[in-house]
């Protein structure tokens, strides 16, 4: 083993070391705590964050993208994955708080006050916007390398 | 029975349900997807679950500060500028981890789905750290919204699952260092031809990741509030250009507080007492200072009080007592203490933005002190306890 491999190891075995013990603690503290913070109830929303995520959301994601190589040719393919990516990932954080829109207790929070369904229209609006004008461009420039004439005429 | 480490089945030695693929199994490609993406997109994720356990961890210790280092008054935005950075960071935690499943979620149908003990462990661990980052940026989030469809309470286990989604992070980049570096110092190749390439997913998913993140710090930054379209809070419709976040309504504080009998007591050596004609007579000072919420937003406002100290000074206290204020409240929020150079700049504020300060917002005087939490800026003031 040479030292550089050594060194590598020896930082592996230590921040895997300081990990473990932070999750020790930090599971252990949940149950000490058990009054409060319920550890069966937790664990129960835990599976069912990992399920909704492996079950519901990447399937979904993953089926859109099948969907777009199989239905949208290159190029513009391109264009509209970058434009949904961009779009849902601003989604991700928008629709909660379009659905929690309104339910609050009062004004004098300022909380959840905009129209939050308008606000989201409006971003990804723009995202579209700027994903087909980038392929607008880049179909633009295409076509004018295609009409130029060569270089000794 | 069979002996440890032999064969069950078959002359391979292996057994064969591990070996071949069932049919069902998914089968997975992806030309995007790779060490060099993954790696870049997890190192950024890594920073900002780094920043948002650090400030995490500013903002618990907030609650429960070590009598021998008691918060300090300076720098007096030091709160604002780490739990907006908190709640930002974890705003965009939320884009940043759907980026970082997406590209390693082909690695959920290897086969075989087990080789061994190790690998089982590692499985795990990932599995865990997945729940728990994907919980508690969600949970967070929902805190913010203030929504708990939950029976917890949310302030110890975010705390806690702090702690195993920083432990679990630890953990995943010590057994995938390697990986990690590899990636690293592989270049993200070249464009795809048939459609986006992987520094195309970089640029798309940064550009997410930016969005979400202008379009909400605008509830910390009053000059971009005009953007702020996904902002849950905008600090400057509230009640006198400021939010609240408990009304005294929810407090049940309204008859109380307007009582004509209302008495300010303030308890040390010896005792005072004040009706509120008493308290509004006394000097008073003015002040800029920030209401910070654990919430993330933040806003700057100007504020007219009693100096703190020059009561604490009348029954025999110093800036060196420990002082705890008392609220009409009764509940989880109804007291908080101060000591040392937050004592020195603290205010029983009457006036808030040039105004008498409404019910909402602590009538007849609530707290407000440099660096320090905004539910620790106690409202509806009624007593206060000076001991050395």
């Amino acid at each position: 083993m040479t030292p550089a491999t050594r060194s590598v190891l020896a930082v592996r075995v230590l921040l895997g070391g300081i990990g473990v013990m932070a999750i020790g603690y930090g599971v252990l503290r949940i149950f000490t705590d058990a009054k409060d913070t319920k550890p069966i109830a937790l664990a129960r929303w835990l599976i069912a964050t990992l399920l909704v995520h492996d079950v519901v959301i990447a399937p979904v994601v993953i089926g859109l993208g099948w969907l777009l190589a199989r239905l949208v040719p290159g190029r513009l393919r391109r264009y509209l994955q970058a434009i949904l990516i961009c779009g849902g990932l601003v989604s991700a954080v928008g629709v909660w708080l379009i659905w929690r829109h309104g339910r609050t207790s009062s004004p004098a929070l300022a909380l959840l006050r905009q129209n939050y369904a308008a606000n989201l229209v409006l971003l990804l609006a723009a995202i579209v916007v700027v994903g087909l004008a980038g392929y607008a461009l880049e179909v633009g420039r295409a076509s004018r390398r295609k009409s130029r004439p060569p270089a000794d005429q | 029975m069979l002996a440890p480490g032999r064969p069950r089945m078959g002359q391979t030695g292996k057994v064969p349900l591990l070996t071949s693929k069932p049919p069902f199994w998914p089968e997975f490609r992806s030309p995007l997807r790779g060490p060099a993406l993954t790696a870049r997109i997890g190192r950024v994720l890594g920073v900002a679950f780094g920043l948002c356990f650090v400030t995490g961890l500013l903002s618990h210790y907030q609650y429960a500060p070590w009598h021998w280092l008691p918060v300090p008054a300076a720098p007096y935005w030091g709160y604002r500028l780490s739990q907006g950075v908190h709640v930002l960071t974890g705003i965009a935690c939320i884009p940043l981890l759907l980026l970082k499943l997406w590209s390693v979620f082909h690695r959920l149908f290897a086969w075989p789905p087990v080789r061994g003990l190790r690998h089982a462990l590692e499985r795990l661990s990932v599995a865990v750290l997945v729940a728990a980052s994907v919980f508690q940026v969600i949970t967070g989030l929902f805190n913010i919204l203030q929504f708990y469809p939950w029976p917890w309470g949310f302030i110890r286990v975010h705390y806690w699952m702090a702690w195993v989604v920083i432990g679990s992070l630890l953990l995943h980049i010590a057994v995938q260092l390697p990986a990690i570096r590899a990636g690293l110092a592989t270049r993200l190749g070249p464009s795809s031809e048939a459609g986006l390439s992987r520094r195309g997913v970089l640029i798309a998913g940064g550009a997410g990741v930016a969005v979400v993140a202008v379009t909400t710090i605008g509830q910390v930054v009053p000059a971009l509030e005009p953007v702020a379209l996904l902002a849950p809070r905008q600090p400057r419709r509230g009640p006198l250009g400021v939010p609240v976040n408990r009304t005294a309504e929810a407090a049940k504080v309204v008859s109380a507080a307007q009582s004509a009998a209302y008495q300010l007591t303030v308890h040390g050596a010896s005792l005072l007492s004040f009706s509120l004609a008493e308290l509004e007579a006394e000097p008073t000072r003015d002040t800029v200072l920030p209401i910070a919420c654990v919430e993330g937003w933040s806003i700057q406002a100007h504020w007219r009080g009693i100096p703190l100290l020059n009561l604490v000074e009348r029954v025999g206290g110093s800036a060196s007592s420990r002082v705890s204020v008392h609220s009409l409240e009764h509940g989880a929020y109804s007291q908080s203490s101060l000591t040392g150079s937050q004592l020195e700049h603290a205010l029983l504020a009457t006036h808030l933005n040039g105004q008498r300060i409404t019910l909402d917002h602590g009538y007849p005087i609530r707290l407000i002190a440099p660096d320090r939490a905004g539910v620790l800026q106690t409202k509806w003031l009624t007593r206060i306890e000076v001991s050395s």
